[in-house]
């Protein structure tokens, strides 16, 4: 009774991962898609000094829309380890490019993480993105630790 | 493992058919951006007709590069009320002083910012317009300039690179920086 009451906090708490981090990933998406706002993105990209600026369209045009479906199949459970797994490999690659930009080649550029107006690639960005890539593993695992226990026969 | 992962691809082509309809019926962006003229390039050497080593030219430190102007073509344009000025920087740098008639379009938020305060003040695509941000080394006006000949069809836009640091540190601007919301 107690185990199954613990199983069930646990099970809300990941449905409460889920809920924020794709509540964050739709609401950086709204900013990146209107027409302008994915010409705008584009520019954001460029800034990284990354990819070559031939092609930051093709990251400006389908990212924002990755970010959407993996937000939605973060919030429902039986897709919830696929979107996971997509918005854990965009977090790690956005630390991975504002690390390189904003340290090691000193740029001092916008996130472009919501779009126009987005904050300071830094310091905050990187922090702010470890919280949510905990955020989404936490959302699988907290979900899944029952099924886990009973399978192991705890 | 295979489920996982046909899953996750299942859901990155879904979503990636979705952007290029999103693209090919709403944004109309090239997907490979091509390169837009007044690019500051510098002139190709010629070579001469007997066969010997390519000629080039030293650069002239009086004549600006293609796409750009220099501090003497901008006071002319500031005398003269004949170009429209755009500064780039952040709102907090131009509330603390621009040159006179500059619109602000940061180049965090162009899109928004050109039909609502350039194309506003009745600048046309055939007009001059000078943009400026902070030093040589910012890239915001070149976004800004960019953008401009990109996707709003300015014929005639030029970049003044020095920007804010040459026109902080000369005396010639005095008459024209003004604060604020003053223009």
């Amino acid at each position: 009774m107690i185990e199954q009451r613990a199983s069930s906090k646990k099970q809300i708490l990941a449905h409460l991962c889920a809920l924020a981090v794709a509540g964050y990933f739709l609401f950086a998406a709204y900013g990146k898609i209107g027409h302008g706002d994915a010409r705008q993105f584009a520019i954001e990209i460029s800034n990284y000094k990354i990819i070559p600026p031939a092609y930051v369209n093709l990251p400006a045009v389908f990212m924002p829309w990755w970010e959407v479906a993996a937000a939605i199949a973060l919030i429902v459970p039986a897709t919830r380890r696929a979107g996971a797994s997509i918005i854990g490999a965009m977090l790690v690659a956005f630390i991975a490019a504002v690390a390189y930009s904003a340290f090691y080649l000193g740029l001092k550029i916008s996130c472009g993480c919501t779009g126009a107006g987005s904050s300071e690639a830094g310091w905050l960005t990187i922090g702010r993105n470890v919280l949510l890539l905990v955020g989404a593993i936490a959302s699988v695992y907290l979900y899944a630790w029952p099924a886990k226990r009973q399978a192991i026969g705890a | 493992m295979r489920t996982h992962l046909l899953m996750v691809a299942a859901i990155l082509a879904a979503s990636s058919t979705v952007a290029l309809i999103a693209n090919t019926t709403w944004y109309d962006m090239e997907w490979i951006r091509r390169e837009i003229g007044n690019t500051g390039k510098q002139p190709e050497p010629t070579t001469p007709p007997n066969g010997d080593n390519p000629i080039v030219e030293p650069p002239d430190p009086t004549e600006p590069e293609e796409g750009y102007i220099l501090v003497d073509g901008v006071l002319e344009n500031l005398a003269a009320e004949s170009a429209f000025f755009v500064d780039a920087r952040e709102q907090d740098d131009y509330d603390e002083g621009h040159l006179r008639g500059a619109i602000f379009v940061p180049a965090d938020d162009i899109y928004e910012h050109v039909p609502n305060s350039l194309m506003a003040t009745g600048a046309l695509v055939t007009d001059l317009i000078i943009v400026y941000c902070g030093s040589p080394t910012c890239d915001a006006s070149h976004n800004v300039a960019d953008a401009l000949r990109r996707d709003f069809s300015f014929e005639n836009v030029l970049i003044y690179k020095n920007g804010w640091e040459e026109i902080e540190a000369s005396d010639r601007f005095e008459d024209y920086i003004v604060e604020g919301d003053e223009s």
